[in-house]
């Protein structure tokens, strides 16, 4: 009785590390079954992903992505709305930062030649507006088609999804297609386009976009908790029939979501796109926008607990890489099963709420 | 699992008794001590003002909470449950407040769904029985809310419930639809079920039931027999002091000139509503609506308030403090004019149940920062924890989410974040409903102070009582016209039987009424 209080207690107290912890658990047994020491599996995933300054380093660029992506469906969540669509705004928000600074660099090639500081700083800002422009108009159309038309965002989402792959591969291909390699690739961007990278990682591209993705947490953070906008869409999200009755415009808080969530995923791709090769890669993001929504979930849609939540998938990736050479008959798709698994319990409910008159 | 024990129970006597039930949360003692017990044949009323921990004690009966201390009997032995499945077994049947039923569905599903393919001939013979009336092939969306009700009571009936608890029951029905129910309670009664009804109103309670437990600050003050209690004694008994009745003001103030509220030949078509609407509330007035719910009175707020979605067809002129809001959006009539609004449903459309009490204030359209964009969540804080003490809502200085608080507590939160903004206009419907009698008072106290300050007041109530005590004019509303309007006569009451007449009779001269094709016709006589 009293243990099964204090279990009781303790998930719902934690529920995010109760559902990590039963996720990981499983994912596990996953391993155990398919002949491997679960010990030995969990050895080389933690060391995998934070065993050496590179390994860390790696981890923090695949969180990267995450935490934009994730902030995009937290924020679309606290309105009441589910961007299944971070993935469609993020390449569109990519390639828009790599068409503004190729073009760019092709009209002022001695500017965009220079890594000094100031055009990399002109340059980091021209590809974050463009990004967060670009992914923001998709998300805003979304929002539109939903608040004025009706149109269910989930549905919208997933066709400007599959729009998105074909424009930005028609422009890759078409449009800015490196003539030196035989990749579906860009042509590289100019310097002063290029991420700025922090040392110290040995050489692992981690980049000045994974402190932007922190400050954006913040921001969201401070949106939501401290200003009346943030009100309003948490009201539109929570009971948009009293935010209506209260004289609020819940149409358009759904669309200032949308907006919100579509440049926060049209950002997510930048610190691959630049901090890497320099070049926009067809088929880059592997499924940044879609593990946002695990992210998101797990964070129960507080910017805050996003940064954690993806650093968590991010080590997750990382770590499940090295089992493809490192064990016998698991590979790193364990990786997906653990996800799999703690989405599942994070997003179950465990206990119901009893009614209360 | 059909349940349906008919052929032995019918017959069989069933005797519940309640023992010392003790329960506390946290450091406060919901129900201390509480003993009462029903039988067979017999109706208990219980009533209590809001927080007096009837709800608690029905919880521990029905199973949703175990009690700290003491035992419940079902004939005469122990017995001890552990969730509503265990009450459900030993015969207890709870009829929430809150309907929960799925609206595509019938009523017969429903039985069916509780009792298996037998419900059907047993639930028959018992609708013939209790003077049940309604359509069981019917889905419940199209049932009336005394219908959905008397589905309800079917329903703990063919789960084979013999102990029926009723929680709050006429607090849904119209005026005309109580005397119909309490006959069928009675019925109840003679078939062998005991009842314990839960309710607000002295006066049914002292009509249909044969005891009456009062409770106070989760005690049971006092058991009366029905039959030799004043109606004074229990209110003394349920509010603990001396007084019993708090004199209605007898001097009011003229009420003013100004027309704040003004609606001249307004038409909505037949569509999703219907109005046909005259009317103007000046400042310093009250304007009481009266009328069978769904008669369009919703429809008048919405559309004051801008948020029926658009509809061609749209006609006439709304104004408020002398500016036309037809062509004004939801959000410009919000800042132009400060209206208080009441909803029709509390919870669903003026609380973020899972807010604190600060957050929600903010649904008030007020933001108390210097800055219009940025919250002071202190500033926010402090007003709500001032509202509490102000206007007494129980538990005090509470910061969670008002989901929590009682339906009462939850009323009187609301009153005191929209009247608090010193409104031009309010906007309040059944601003008591399910609320106890003192925190009625308060409440009435003051929406009549806010119309000492100038506000014009449009009233929608199925209270008689409340509408003749806090009206300067009533408009009785039958299918979005004003059929008739009364003013006070010479010694300041109101035709109370010529309202209800209207009220029915209304019905069918506005069925009539409907045939000429004017289309701004309608409208105050």
């Amino acid at each position: 009785m009293s243990r099964g209080l204090l279990l009781k207690s303790f998930i719902f107290r934690w529920p995010w590390l109760t559902a990590i912890v039963t996720g990981f658990f499983f994912g596990l047994i996953a391993a155990a079954l398919a002949g491997e020491n679960p010990f030995h599996v969990m050895r080389i995933m933690v060391m995998a992903a934070v065993g050496t300054p590179y390994d860390l380093g790696m981890t923090l660029v695949y969180t990267t992505p995450l935490i934009f992506s994730g902030l995009s469906v937290a924020v679309a969540y606290r309105a009441g709305l589910f961007n299944i669509g971070a993935e469609g705004q993020l390449v569109l928000g990519g390639m828009a930062a790599t068409a503004v600074a190729l073009r760019f660099g092709a009209q002022f090639p001695q500017f965009a030649s220079s890594s000094s500081f100031a055009p990399m700083a002109i340059g980091m800002m021209l590809c974050g507006v463009a990004a967060a422009f670009i992914g923001g108009l998709t998300g805003l159309i979304i929002g539109y088609l939903r608040a004025r038309r009706g149109s269910h965002e989930v549905v919208t989402s997933i066709m400007v999804n599959f729009l998105a792959t074909a424009i930005t591969s028609w422009l890759v291909l078409e449009k800015f297609h490196s003539v030196d390699t035989q990749n579906p690739e860009t042509r590289p961007v100019a310097a002063a386009f290029k991420a700025l990278a922090f040392g110290g990682f040995d050489g692992a591209p981690v980049t000045i976009w994974f402190v932007a993705g922190i400050v954006s947490a913040l921001i969201v953070a401070i949106v939501f908790d401290r200003t009346l906008l943030g009100f309003h869409l948490r009201a539109t999200g929570e009971n948009s029939v009293a935010a209506t009755f209260s004289g609020i415009d819940t149409g358009r808080q759904m669309m200032i979501a949308m907006a919100l969530a579509g440049g926060l995923a049209g950002l997510a791709g930048l610190g691959d796109i630049l901090g890497g090769s320099g070049r926009y890669r067809i088929g880059f993001s592997s499924d940044y926008g879609f593990t946002g929504i695990a992210v998101a979930l797990l964070a129960g849609g507080q910017p805050l607990a996003v940064i954690a939540s993806a650093f968590l998938f991010g080590a997750l990736h990382k770590g499940a890489l090295d089992l493809d050479f490192e064990t016998d008959h698991v590979t790193r798709d364990l990786a997906m099963i653990i996800q799999g698994c703690v989405i599942l319990f994070a997003s179950a409910r465990w206990f119901h709420r009893k009614k209360s008159s | 699992m059909p349940l349906l024990k008919n052929e032995h129970t019918e017959t069989s006597k069933v005797r519940i008794e309640l023992r010392d039930l003790t329960k506390s949360f946290g450091s406060v003692t919901a129900n201390d001590s509480v003993s009462f017990h029903v039988g067979s044949g017999e109706i208990l009323g219980l009533v209590g003002e809001n927080g007096a921990g009837k709800s608690t004690c029905m919880n521990m009966l029905f199973g949703h909470i175990e009690p700290d201390r003491g035992t419940i009997l079902v004939n005469g032995s122990e017995v001890r449950f552990r969730s509503p499945r265990d009450a459900i077994e030993a015969g207890i049947g709870m009829v929430h407040q809150h309907f929960l039923l799925a609206l595509s569905l019938t009523g017969l599903e429903h039985l069916e769904l509780v009792a298996g393919r037998g419900a059907k001939a047993y639930a028959v013979k018992a609708m013939r029985d209790l003077g049940f009336e309604f359509d069981l092939a019917a889905r419940v969306e199209d049932l009336s809310v005394g219908q959905q009700q008397q589905l309800e009571i079917l329903k703990v009936i063919c789960q084979g419930a013999r102990v029926i608890i009723l929680d709050e029951p006429t607090a849904v029905l119209t005026p005309v639809e109580v005397e119909p129910f309490l006959e069928r309670l009675r019925r109840l009664s003679e078939s062998g079920h005991a009842v314990i009804l839960i309710s607000h109103k002295l006066d049914e309670v002292l009509r249909v039931c044969d005891r009456i437990a009062v409770m106070r600050s989760g005690r049971v003050t006092g058991t009366f027999d029905a039959a030799s209690v004043s109606p004074e004694e229990l209110a003394g008994s349920m509010i603990g002091e001396g007084i019993t009745r708090v004199k209605a003001k007898t001097s009011r103030m003229e009420p003013g000139t100004i027309p704040v509220l003004k609606m001249t030949d307004y038409h909505l078509p037949a569509g999703r509503g219907a109005l046909d609407v005259s009317l103007a509330v000046n400042d310093r007035e009250i304007v009481g609506i009266a009328g069978v719910e769904g008669n369009g009175q919703e429809w008048l707020f919405k559309v004051i308030l801008r948020i029926a979605p658009r509809q061609r067809g749209e006609s006439g002129s709304i104004s408020v403090a002398g500016r036309e809001l037809t062509q004004l959006s939801a959000q410009k009539i919000r800042r132009a004019v400060r209206i208080a609004l009441l909803p029709f449903d509390r919870r669903s459309e003026g609380l973020l149940l899972d807010g604190d009490p600060a957050t929600n204030l903010l649904l008030s359209g007020v933001n108390p920062s210097s800055s219009r964009r940025v919250l002071a969540w202190g500033l926010l804080r402090s007003r709500a924890l001032a509202f509490f003490s102000k206007y007494d809502i129980q538990p005090p200085r509470w910061t969670g989410p008002v989901r929590l608080l009682s339906g009462g507590n939850q009323q009187k939160f609301l009153v005191a974040r929209e009247m608090e903004q010193e409104p031009a206009l309010v906007l309040a419907a059944h601003p008591t409903r399910g609320v106890d009698f003192r925190s009625s008072q308060a409440i009435h106290e003051t929406i009549l102070s806010a119309r000492g300050r100038g506000a014009a007041v449009l009233l929608v109530s199925s209270d008689m009582d409340e509408l003749c005590k806090l009206s300067d004019r009533i408009m009785v509303m039958v299918r979005g016209k004003i059929a008739r309007e009364f003013k006070r006569d010479r010694d300041g009451g109101f035709d109370v039987a010529g309202i209800g007449t209207s009220m029915v009779s209304g019905a069918q001269s506005g069925s009539a009424g409907e045939a000429p094709t004017g289309v701004t016709g309608g409208g105050a006589s």
